[in-house]
Protein backbone atom coordinates (compact mmCIF):
# COMPACT_ATOMS: atom_id res chain seq x y z
CA UNK A 1 0.00 0.00 0.00
CA UNK A 2 3.03 2.50 0.65
CA UNK A 3 4.15 2.07 -2.69
CA UNK A 4 0.65 3.23 -4.65
CA UNK A 5 0.41 6.00 -1.96
CA UNK A 6 3.94 7.31 -3.11
CA UNK A 7 2.82 6.53 -6.48
CA UNK A 8 -0.42 8.45 -6.65
CA UNK A 9 1.38 11.50 -4.68
CA UNK A 10 3.98 11.72 -7.41
CA UNK A 11 1.60 11.63 -10.01
CA UNK A 12 -0.72 14.15 -7.90
CA UNK A 13 2.44 16.24 -7.87
CA UNK A 14 3.33 16.22 -11.70
CA UNK A 15 -0.11 17.32 -11.93
CA UNK A 16 -0.47 20.26 -9.90
CA UNK A 17 3.58 21.22 -10.59
CA UNK A 18 2.43 22.12 -14.35
CA UNK A 19 0.70 25.21 -14.33
CA UNK A 20 -1.53 24.46 -16.96
CA UNK A 21 -3.95 22.80 -14.15
CA UNK A 22 -3.83 25.62 -12.20
CA UNK A 23 -4.59 28.03 -15.52
CA UNK A 24 -7.54 25.25 -15.57
CA UNK A 25 -8.96 26.14 -12.66
CA UNK A 26 -8.39 29.32 -12.20
CA UNK A 27 -10.55 29.64 -15.65
CA UNK A 28 -13.17 27.25 -13.59
CA UNK A 29 -13.43 29.72 -11.14
CA UNK A 30 -14.22 32.55 -13.41
CA UNK A 31 -16.89 30.57 -14.81
CA UNK A 32 -18.63 30.35 -11.69
CA UNK A 33 -18.00 34.11 -10.80
CA UNK A 34 -19.13 35.30 -14.83
CA UNK A 35 -22.41 32.42 -14.04
CA UNK A 36 -23.56 33.77 -10.69
CA UNK A 37 -23.00 37.50 -12.31
CA UNK A 38 -25.29 36.38 -14.95
CA UNK A 39 -27.51 34.76 -12.79
CA UNK A 40 -27.74 37.83 -10.60
CA UNK A 41 -28.34 40.08 -13.48
CA UNK A 42 -31.36 37.62 -15.14
CA UNK A 43 -32.81 37.98 -11.52
CA UNK A 44 -32.72 41.67 -11.60
CA UNK A 45 -34.42 42.02 -15.14
CA UNK A 46 -36.86 39.45 -13.59
CA UNK A 47 -37.67 41.39 -10.56
CA UNK A 48 -38.34 44.36 -12.61
CA UNK A 49 -40.33 43.49 -15.72
CA UNK A 50 -42.75 40.46 -15.47
CA UNK A 51 -43.18 38.18 -17.90
CA UNK A 52 -39.51 37.91 -19.89
CA UNK A 53 -37.60 35.36 -19.47
CA UNK A 54 -35.13 33.64 -19.10
CA UNK A 55 -34.37 32.07 -15.68
CA UNK A 56 -30.99 31.02 -15.01
CA UNK A 57 -30.56 28.07 -12.19
CA UNK A 58 -28.71 29.64 -9.39
CA UNK A 59 -25.21 28.21 -8.98
CA UNK A 60 -23.87 26.08 -8.05
CA UNK A 61 -26.01 23.91 -9.65
CA UNK A 62 -26.38 25.76 -12.93
CA UNK A 63 -22.55 25.80 -13.85
CA UNK A 64 -22.19 21.90 -13.26
CA UNK A 65 -23.28 21.16 -16.62
CA UNK A 66 -20.42 23.19 -18.40
CA UNK A 67 -18.47 21.71 -16.19
CA UNK A 68 -19.49 18.10 -16.50
CA UNK A 69 -19.55 18.50 -20.32
CA UNK A 70 -16.61 20.17 -21.57
CA UNK A 71 -14.22 21.33 -18.95
CA UNK A 72 -13.85 18.17 -16.68
CA UNK A 73 -13.65 15.85 -20.08
CA UNK A 74 -11.00 18.06 -21.83
CA UNK A 75 -8.95 18.59 -17.93
CA UNK A 76 -9.20 14.12 -17.88
CA UNK A 77 -7.84 13.63 -21.59
CA UNK A 78 -4.97 16.13 -20.68
CA UNK A 79 -4.28 14.39 -17.34
CA UNK A 80 -4.25 11.21 -19.42
CA UNK A 81 -2.34 12.44 -21.92
CA UNK A 82 0.32 13.92 -20.00
CA UNK A 83 0.65 11.03 -17.23
CA UNK A 84 0.52 8.04 -19.81
CA UNK A 85 1.43 9.09 -23.41
CA UNK A 86 3.57 11.80 -22.62
CA UNK A 87 5.83 10.34 -20.40
CA UNK A 88 6.25 7.02 -22.89
CA UNK A 89 7.24 9.39 -25.50
CA UNK A 90 9.32 11.59 -23.26
CA UNK A 91 11.20 8.67 -21.80
CA UNK A 92 10.24 9.54 -17.94
CA UNK A 93 8.08 6.50 -17.45
CA UNK A 94 11.22 4.36 -17.31
CA UNK A 95 11.87 6.29 -14.05
CA UNK A 96 8.83 5.43 -12.41
CA UNK A 97 9.17 1.66 -13.32
CA UNK A 98 12.73 1.55 -12.03
CA UNK A 99 11.36 2.73 -8.23
CA UNK A 100 10.00 -0.36 -6.06
CA UNK A 101 6.05 -0.62 -7.40
CA UNK A 102 3.96 -2.88 -9.26
CA UNK A 103 3.08 -1.77 -12.89
CA UNK A 104 -0.77 -2.00 -12.23
CA UNK A 105 -0.23 -0.25 -9.01
CA UNK A 106 1.44 2.86 -10.77
CA UNK A 107 -0.98 2.38 -13.86
CA UNK A 108 -4.11 2.74 -10.79
CA UNK A 109 -1.89 5.62 -9.19
CA UNK A 110 -1.90 7.86 -12.35
CA UNK A 111 -5.69 7.29 -12.91
CA UNK A 112 -6.11 7.89 -9.19
CA UNK A 113 -4.18 10.89 -9.05
CA UNK A 114 -6.01 12.50 -11.87
CA UNK A 115 -9.48 12.07 -10.05
CA UNK A 116 -8.47 14.07 -6.78
CA UNK A 117 -7.50 16.69 -8.95
CA UNK A 118 -10.76 16.17 -10.37
CA UNK A 119 -12.38 16.11 -6.70
CA UNK A 120 -10.24 18.95 -5.97
CA UNK A 121 -11.51 20.89 -9.09
CA UNK A 122 -14.89 20.51 -8.23
CA UNK A 123 -14.56 20.95 -4.29
CA UNK A 124 -13.51 24.25 -5.28
CA UNK A 125 -16.40 25.17 -7.80
CA UNK A 126 -18.91 23.79 -5.08
CA UNK A 127 -17.09 26.29 -2.13
CA UNK A 128 -16.57 29.53 -4.53
CA UNK A 129 -19.82 29.24 -6.57
CA UNK A 130 -21.83 28.17 -2.78
CA UNK A 131 -20.19 31.27 -1.29
CA UNK A 132 -21.33 33.62 -4.44
CA UNK A 133 -24.67 32.44 -4.37
CA UNK A 134 -25.39 33.04 -0.61
CA UNK A 135 -23.88 36.69 -0.87
CA UNK A 136 -25.53 37.73 -4.13
CA UNK A 137 -28.87 37.62 -2.36
CA UNK A 138 -29.64 34.36 -4.15
CA UNK A 139 -29.75 32.28 -1.01
CA UNK A 140 -30.07 28.27 -1.29
CA UNK A 141 -31.64 26.87 2.06
CA UNK A 142 -30.22 23.90 3.75
CA UNK A 143 -31.73 21.84 1.47
CA UNK A 144 -31.13 22.97 -1.61
CA UNK A 145 -27.15 23.05 -0.54
CA UNK A 146 -27.54 19.38 0.54
CA UNK A 147 -28.94 18.83 -3.07
CA UNK A 148 -26.34 20.28 -5.17
CA UNK A 149 -23.45 18.40 -2.46
CA UNK A 150 -24.78 15.28 -3.88
CA UNK A 151 -24.87 16.40 -7.53
CA UNK A 152 -21.23 17.41 -7.14
CA UNK A 153 -20.82 13.88 -5.75
CA UNK A 154 -22.57 12.10 -8.14
CA UNK A 155 -21.01 13.37 -10.50
CA UNK A 156 -17.47 11.56 -10.14
CA UNK A 157 -18.69 7.72 -11.22
CA UNK A 158 -19.06 8.86 -14.74
CA UNK A 159 -16.23 10.68 -14.44
CA UNK A 160 -13.78 7.73 -12.89
CA UNK A 161 -15.44 5.84 -15.83
CA UNK A 162 -14.45 8.81 -18.36
CA UNK A 163 -10.87 8.51 -16.72
CA UNK A 164 -9.95 4.94 -16.91
CA UNK A 165 -11.16 5.50 -20.72
CA UNK A 166 -8.80 8.02 -21.39
CA UNK A 167 -6.26 6.33 -19.86
CA UNK A 168 -6.66 3.12 -21.51
CA UNK A 169 -6.83 5.48 -25.21
CA UNK A 170 -3.58 6.94 -23.83
CA UNK A 171 -1.86 3.63 -23.61
CA UNK A 172 -2.68 2.85 -27.44
CA UNK A 173 -0.73 5.17 -29.12
CA UNK A 174 3.08 6.90 -28.62
CA UNK A 175 1.85 10.58 -29.68
CA UNK A 176 0.47 12.95 -27.00
CA UNK A 177 -1.38 15.11 -29.67
CA UNK A 178 -2.93 12.02 -31.35
CA UNK A 179 -4.02 10.61 -28.11
CA UNK A 180 -5.70 13.97 -27.32
CA UNK A 181 -7.18 14.15 -30.71
CA UNK A 182 -8.05 10.91 -30.93
CA UNK A 183 -9.84 11.42 -26.86
CA UNK A 184 -11.47 14.62 -28.31
CA UNK A 185 -13.02 13.07 -31.34
CA UNK A 186 -14.04 9.71 -29.78
CA UNK A 187 -15.70 11.73 -26.91
CA UNK A 188 -17.72 13.93 -29.43
CA UNK A 189 -18.70 10.65 -32.03
CA UNK A 190 -20.13 9.21 -28.37
CA UNK A 191 -22.23 12.18 -27.78
CA UNK A 192 -23.35 12.87 -31.31
CA UNK A 193 -24.70 9.12 -31.44
CA UNK A 194 -27.64 9.43 -29.18
CA UNK A 195 -28.77 11.62 -31.26
CA UNK A 196 -29.17 9.39 -33.96
CA UNK A 197 -31.23 6.19 -31.72
CA UNK A 198 -32.12 6.83 -28.10
CA UNK A 199 -30.64 3.25 -27.10
CA UNK A 200 -27.26 4.68 -27.48
CA UNK A 201 -27.98 7.23 -24.29
CA UNK A 202 -28.60 3.89 -22.43
CA UNK A 203 -25.54 2.09 -23.79
CA UNK A 204 -23.14 4.90 -24.33
CA UNK A 205 -21.38 5.79 -20.97
CA UNK A 206 -20.85 9.43 -21.76
CA UNK A 207 -24.27 9.49 -21.31
CA UNK A 208 -24.17 9.44 -17.93
CA UNK A 209 -22.35 12.47 -16.95
CA UNK A 210 -24.91 14.36 -15.84
CA UNK A 211 -27.16 11.42 -14.54
CA UNK A 212 -27.10 13.16 -11.12
CA UNK A 213 -29.96 14.57 -12.12
CA UNK A 214 -31.87 11.48 -12.24
CA UNK A 215 -30.92 10.96 -8.42
CA UNK A 216 -31.72 14.52 -6.90
CA UNK A 217 -34.94 14.56 -8.77
CA UNK A 218 -37.71 12.49 -9.05
CA UNK A 219 -36.04 9.05 -9.14
CA UNK A 220 -36.55 6.87 -11.74
CA UNK A 221 -37.16 3.18 -10.74
CA UNK A 222 -34.72 0.68 -8.82
CA UNK A 223 -34.41 -1.28 -12.10
CA UNK A 224 -33.18 1.40 -14.53
CA UNK A 225 -30.78 2.94 -11.78
CA UNK A 226 -29.30 -0.70 -11.33
CA UNK A 227 -28.94 -0.86 -14.89
CA UNK A 228 -27.52 2.50 -14.75
CA UNK A 229 -25.07 1.40 -12.28
CA UNK A 230 -23.90 -2.16 -13.90
CA UNK A 231 -23.73 -0.22 -17.58
CA UNK A 232 -21.36 2.22 -15.61
CA UNK A 233 -19.49 -0.13 -13.55
CA UNK A 234 -19.01 -2.57 -16.53
CA UNK A 235 -17.07 -0.03 -18.80
CA UNK A 236 -15.26 0.78 -16.29
CA UNK A 237 -14.03 -2.41 -15.41
CA UNK A 238 -13.61 -3.49 -19.29
CA UNK A 239 -11.68 0.13 -19.49
CA UNK A 240 -9.32 -0.42 -16.37
CA UNK A 241 -8.82 -4.18 -16.53
CA UNK A 242 -7.96 -3.70 -20.30
CA UNK A 243 -5.48 -0.79 -19.47
CA UNK A 244 -3.53 -2.33 -16.67
CA UNK A 245 -3.09 -5.56 -18.85
CA UNK A 246 -1.75 -3.47 -21.93
CA UNK A 247 0.13 -1.18 -19.15
CA UNK A 248 2.06 -4.24 -17.79
CA UNK A 249 2.82 -5.82 -21.33
CA UNK A 250 4.27 -2.61 -22.09
CA UNK A 251 7.70 -2.10 -22.84
CA UNK A 252 9.53 1.47 -22.39
CA UNK B 1 24.68 -13.21 -5.06
CA UNK B 2 23.69 -9.63 -5.71
CA UNK B 3 22.28 -10.69 -9.35
CA UNK B 4 22.03 -13.71 -11.01
CA UNK B 5 20.77 -13.83 -14.92
CA UNK B 6 20.60 -16.92 -16.06
CA UNK B 7 19.86 -17.75 -19.74
CA UNK B 8 17.99 -14.60 -20.10
CA UNK B 9 16.61 -14.47 -23.72
CA UNK B 10 14.80 -11.10 -25.47
CA UNK B 11 14.14 -10.86 -28.90
CA UNK B 12 12.49 -8.39 -30.76
CA UNK B 13 9.95 -8.38 -33.74
CA UNK B 14 12.77 -7.53 -35.62
CA UNK B 15 14.70 -10.40 -34.32
CA UNK B 16 17.71 -8.45 -32.71
CA UNK B 17 17.92 -8.64 -29.01
CA UNK B 18 19.96 -10.96 -27.00
CA UNK B 19 20.07 -14.69 -26.79
CA UNK B 20 20.89 -16.96 -23.69
CA UNK B 21 22.64 -14.62 -21.53
CA UNK B 22 23.98 -15.45 -18.08
CA UNK B 23 26.45 -13.92 -15.61
CA UNK B 24 26.87 -12.95 -12.14
CA UNK B 25 27.28 -10.20 -9.61
CA UNK B 26 28.10 -10.67 -5.94
CA UNK B 27 28.69 -7.72 -3.21
CA UNK B 28 31.95 -5.21 -4.69
CA UNK B 29 31.96 -6.77 -8.27
CA UNK B 30 32.15 -3.76 -10.95
CA UNK B 31 31.18 -5.51 -14.17
CA UNK B 32 31.44 -3.86 -17.40
CA UNK B 33 29.45 -4.63 -20.41
CA UNK B 34 31.66 -3.51 -23.32
CA UNK B 35 30.17 -3.96 -27.29
CA UNK B 36 28.99 -2.09 -30.23
CA UNK B 37 25.87 -0.58 -30.94
CA UNK B 38 22.78 -2.82 -31.13
CA UNK B 39 25.19 -5.82 -29.11
CA UNK B 40 22.52 -5.95 -26.61
CA UNK B 41 24.07 -4.10 -23.61
CA UNK B 42 21.29 -1.97 -23.01
CA UNK B 43 18.37 -4.72 -23.59
CA UNK B 44 20.49 -6.74 -21.04
CA UNK B 45 19.93 -3.93 -18.67
CA UNK B 46 16.45 -3.09 -19.45
CA UNK B 47 15.21 -6.76 -18.76
CA UNK B 48 16.89 -6.54 -15.65
CA UNK B 49 14.74 -3.68 -14.78
CA UNK B 50 11.50 -4.98 -15.88
CA UNK B 51 11.02 -2.38 -18.82
CA UNK B 52 11.38 -5.18 -21.13
CA UNK B 53 9.91 -8.89 -20.77
CA UNK B 54 12.37 -11.28 -20.89
CA UNK B 55 11.33 -14.14 -23.23
CA UNK B 56 12.64 -17.03 -21.67
CA UNK B 57 15.70 -17.01 -18.50
CA UNK B 58 15.63 -15.84 -14.91
CA UNK B 59 16.68 -12.85 -12.86
CA UNK B 60 17.08 -13.13 -9.36
CA UNK B 61 18.30 -9.72 -7.52
CA UNK B 62 19.24 -10.36 -3.88
CA UNK B 63 17.64 -13.71 -4.29
CA UNK B 64 14.19 -12.08 -4.99
CA UNK B 65 12.95 -13.29 -8.25
CA UNK B 66 13.07 -10.24 -10.21
CA UNK B 67 10.44 -10.88 -12.56
CA UNK B 68 7.34 -11.76 -10.52
CA UNK B 69 8.30 -9.53 -7.94
CA UNK B 70 9.39 -6.64 -9.37
CA UNK B 71 8.23 -4.33 -6.64
CA UNK B 72 10.27 -6.12 -3.89
CA UNK B 73 13.75 -6.65 -5.93
CA UNK B 74 13.63 -3.14 -7.24
CA UNK B 75 14.11 -1.97 -3.36
CA UNK B 76 17.42 -2.98 -4.38
CA UNK B 77 18.48 -1.57 -7.69
CA UNK B 78 19.71 1.99 -8.58
CA UNK B 79 19.12 2.24 -12.21
CA UNK B 80 20.11 5.08 -15.35
CA UNK B 81 19.50 3.60 -18.44
CA UNK B 82 19.91 5.64 -21.66
CA UNK B 83 18.75 9.37 -20.71
CA UNK B 84 18.21 10.35 -17.43
CA UNK B 85 14.51 10.10 -16.60
CA UNK B 86 14.21 13.07 -15.39
CA UNK B 87 10.65 15.86 -15.58
CA UNK B 88 11.83 19.12 -17.23
CA UNK B 89 9.31 20.93 -15.21
CA UNK B 90 10.39 19.97 -11.65
CA UNK B 91 13.82 21.08 -9.67
CA UNK B 92 17.03 18.57 -9.28
CA UNK B 93 15.41 18.35 -5.71
CA UNK B 94 11.39 17.79 -6.74
CA UNK B 95 13.36 15.17 -9.23
CA UNK B 96 14.96 13.27 -6.54
CA UNK B 97 12.08 13.21 -4.14
CA UNK B 98 10.11 11.41 -6.61
CA UNK B 99 12.23 8.48 -6.03
CA UNK B 100 12.40 9.11 -2.36
CA UNK B 101 8.86 8.66 -1.73
CA UNK B 102 9.11 5.46 -2.49
CA UNK B 103 11.85 4.92 0.09
CA UNK B 104 12.29 4.71 3.66
CA UNK B 105 14.25 6.90 5.41
CA UNK B 106 15.34 9.10 2.68
CA UNK B 107 14.69 12.83 4.03
CA UNK B 108 15.97 16.19 2.50
CA UNK B 109 19.81 16.17 3.90
CA UNK B 110 20.10 12.77 1.98
CA UNK B 111 18.76 14.37 -1.13
CA UNK B 112 21.37 17.56 -1.01
CA UNK B 113 24.39 15.17 0.18
CA UNK B 114 23.81 12.97 -3.17
CA UNK B 115 23.60 16.15 -5.07
CA UNK B 116 26.79 17.10 -3.16
CA UNK B 117 28.04 13.87 -3.98
CA UNK B 118 27.76 14.06 -8.07
CA UNK B 119 28.36 17.86 -7.79
CA UNK B 120 24.74 19.36 -8.40
CA UNK B 121 24.13 20.82 -5.24
CA UNK B 122 24.59 24.39 -6.47
CA UNK B 123 21.77 23.79 -8.75
CA UNK B 124 19.22 22.01 -6.94
CA UNK B 125 16.56 24.80 -7.36
CA UNK B 126 16.79 25.18 -10.68
CA UNK B 127 14.65 23.74 -13.06
CA UNK B 128 16.31 20.41 -15.00
CA UNK B 129 15.12 22.64 -18.18
CA UNK B 130 18.03 24.41 -17.99
CA UNK B 131 20.55 21.81 -17.27
CA UNK B 132 22.97 20.41 -19.89
CA UNK B 133 23.26 16.97 -21.10
CA UNK B 134 26.45 16.63 -18.35
CA UNK B 135 24.03 18.14 -15.89
CA UNK B 136 21.35 16.13 -16.45
CA UNK B 137 23.56 12.69 -16.96
CA UNK B 138 24.81 14.47 -12.94
CA UNK B 139 21.43 14.34 -11.68
CA UNK B 140 20.15 10.90 -12.78
CA UNK B 141 23.33 9.61 -11.20
CA UNK B 142 22.01 11.44 -7.85
CA UNK B 143 18.88 9.62 -8.47
CA UNK B 144 20.35 6.40 -8.76
CA UNK B 145 22.36 6.62 -5.41
CA UNK B 146 19.60 7.93 -3.53
CA UNK B 147 18.82 4.93 -1.60
CA UNK B 148 22.31 3.84 -1.34
CA UNK B 149 21.13 0.66 -3.53
CA UNK B 150 22.96 -3.00 -3.63
CA UNK B 151 22.69 -3.05 -7.35
CA UNK B 152 24.27 -0.04 -9.13
CA UNK B 153 23.28 -0.24 -13.26
CA UNK B 154 24.60 2.45 -15.11
CA UNK B 155 24.17 2.21 -19.06
CA UNK B 156 26.68 4.42 -20.63
CA UNK B 157 27.13 6.81 -17.59
CA UNK B 158 29.93 8.86 -19.11
CA UNK B 159 27.70 10.10 -22.01
CA UNK B 160 27.67 13.98 -21.96
CA UNK B 161 30.27 14.06 -19.07
CA UNK B 162 32.97 16.49 -18.96
CA UNK B 163 36.63 15.37 -17.45
CA UNK B 164 35.33 16.28 -14.04
CA UNK B 165 32.17 14.72 -14.32
CA UNK B 166 34.00 11.17 -15.14
CA UNK B 167 35.98 11.49 -11.88
CA UNK B 168 33.01 12.01 -10.27
CA UNK B 169 31.73 8.95 -11.89
CA UNK B 170 34.49 6.87 -11.63
CA UNK B 171 34.37 8.10 -7.79
CA UNK B 172 30.88 6.85 -7.24
CA UNK B 173 31.40 3.83 -8.55
CA UNK B 174 34.32 2.65 -6.67
CA UNK B 175 32.83 3.79 -3.38
CA UNK B 176 29.96 1.52 -3.98
CA UNK B 177 31.85 -0.78 -4.54
CA UNK B 178 34.00 -0.41 -1.50
CA UNK B 179 30.37 -0.49 0.65
CA UNK B 180 29.78 -3.57 -0.63
CA UNK B 181 27.19 -3.20 -3.79
CA UNK B 182 27.67 -4.35 -6.91
CA UNK B 183 27.75 -2.32 -10.16
CA UNK B 184 27.12 -3.21 -13.69
CA UNK B 185 28.03 -0.35 -16.28
CA UNK B 186 27.84 -0.37 -19.93
CA UNK B 187 30.41 1.93 -21.94
CA UNK B 188 31.78 2.23 -25.70
CA UNK B 189 34.94 4.04 -23.75
CA UNK B 190 37.16 0.47 -22.83
CA UNK B 191 39.71 3.25 -20.98
CA UNK B 192 37.21 3.91 -18.93
CA UNK B 193 35.74 0.51 -17.94
CA UNK B 194 39.45 -0.37 -17.56
CA UNK B 195 39.61 2.54 -15.00
CA UNK B 196 37.00 1.26 -12.98
CA UNK B 197 35.41 -2.40 -13.44
CA UNK B 198 36.87 -5.41 -11.74
CA UNK B 199 35.51 -7.49 -14.66
CA UNK B 200 34.20 -6.94 -18.39
CA UNK B 201 31.97 -9.04 -20.47
CA UNK B 202 32.08 -8.54 -24.46
CA UNK B 203 28.95 -8.97 -26.04
CA UNK B 204 28.14 -9.14 -29.51
CA UNK B 205 25.17 -9.59 -31.90
CA UNK B 206 22.98 -10.00 -28.80
CA UNK B 207 25.43 -12.43 -27.14
CA UNK B 208 27.65 -12.88 -24.36
CA UNK B 209 31.16 -13.76 -25.76
CA UNK B 210 33.34 -13.46 -22.72
CA UNK B 211 33.31 -12.55 -19.34
CA UNK B 212 36.52 -12.69 -17.34
CA UNK B 213 38.18 -10.21 -14.49
CA UNK B 214 40.12 -7.42 -15.15
CA UNK B 215 43.13 -9.07 -13.52
CA UNK B 216 43.50 -11.93 -15.64
CA UNK B 217 42.42 -9.55 -18.73
CA UNK B 218 45.50 -7.66 -18.00
CA UNK B 219 47.79 -10.14 -17.89
CA UNK B 220 46.74 -11.90 -21.27
CA UNK B 221 46.33 -8.61 -22.92
CA UNK B 222 48.05 -4.56 -23.56
CA UNK B 223 44.58 -3.32 -22.75
CA UNK B 224 40.91 -4.02 -22.53
CA UNK B 225 40.41 -2.50 -26.43
CA UNK B 226 42.77 -5.12 -27.31
CA UNK B 227 40.80 -7.52 -25.84
CA UNK B 228 37.74 -6.66 -26.30
CA UNK B 229 38.99 -6.59 -30.40
CA UNK B 230 40.66 -9.81 -29.92
CA UNK B 231 37.62 -11.42 -28.85
CA UNK B 232 35.23 -10.01 -31.42
CA UNK B 233 37.73 -10.81 -34.22
CA UNK B 234 39.22 -7.75 -35.00
CA UNK B 235 43.11 -7.97 -34.68
CA UNK B 236 44.20 -4.61 -33.91
CA UNK B 237 47.49 -5.38 -36.36
CA UNK B 238 45.02 -6.56 -39.30
CA UNK B 239 43.07 -3.24 -39.13
CA UNK B 240 45.09 -0.79 -41.65
CA UNK B 241 45.03 -3.73 -43.60
CA UNK B 242 41.35 -3.66 -43.61
CA UNK B 243 41.34 0.15 -43.93
CA UNK B 244 43.97 0.28 -46.75
CA UNK B 245 41.40 2.28 -48.79
CA UNK B 246 40.35 4.75 -45.73
CA UNK B 247 43.12 7.51 -47.85
CA UNK B 248 40.92 7.27 -50.92
CA UNK B 249 37.83 7.75 -48.94
CA UNK B 250 38.56 10.36 -46.57
CA UNK B 251 40.53 12.22 -49.74
CA UNK B 252 44.04 12.73 -48.54
CA UNK B 253 45.91 15.47 -48.96
CA UNK B 254 49.78 15.31 -50.74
Amino acid sequence: MKSFHSAYRNELTKLFLRKKYIVFLVIGLIICIGWAALAFVAAGLMNRSAGMFFNLTPTPMGALPIFLQFILPLLIFMGATDLITSEGSDGTMKGSIFCPVEKWKLYTAKIAAIMVYVIIYLTCIYAISTILNQTMGNALDAGQLFNAFMSYLLALPPLLVLATFAAFVALLVRSSTLVMLLLIGSYLLLNVLPLFSPIFSELIFTSYLGWHRLWVGILPGASRLAHMVVILLSYGAVFYIAGSLIFDRKEY
Amino acid sequence: MILEVKNLTKLYRNGRGVEDISFTLSPGDVLGLLGPNGSGKTTTMKAITGLVHPKKGDINICGIDAIDCHEAAMHHVGCLIEAPALYDYMTAVQNLRQVARYRKGIDSRRIEEVLRMVGMDGYKRDKVRSFSLGMRQRTGLAITLLAAPKLLILDEPFNGLDIEGMHYVRTVINLAAQNGSAVLISSHLASEVQQCATKAAIMHSGKLLAVDTMDTILQKHDNLEDYFLKTVGVLPSQTPQDFKNLDNIIGRQQ
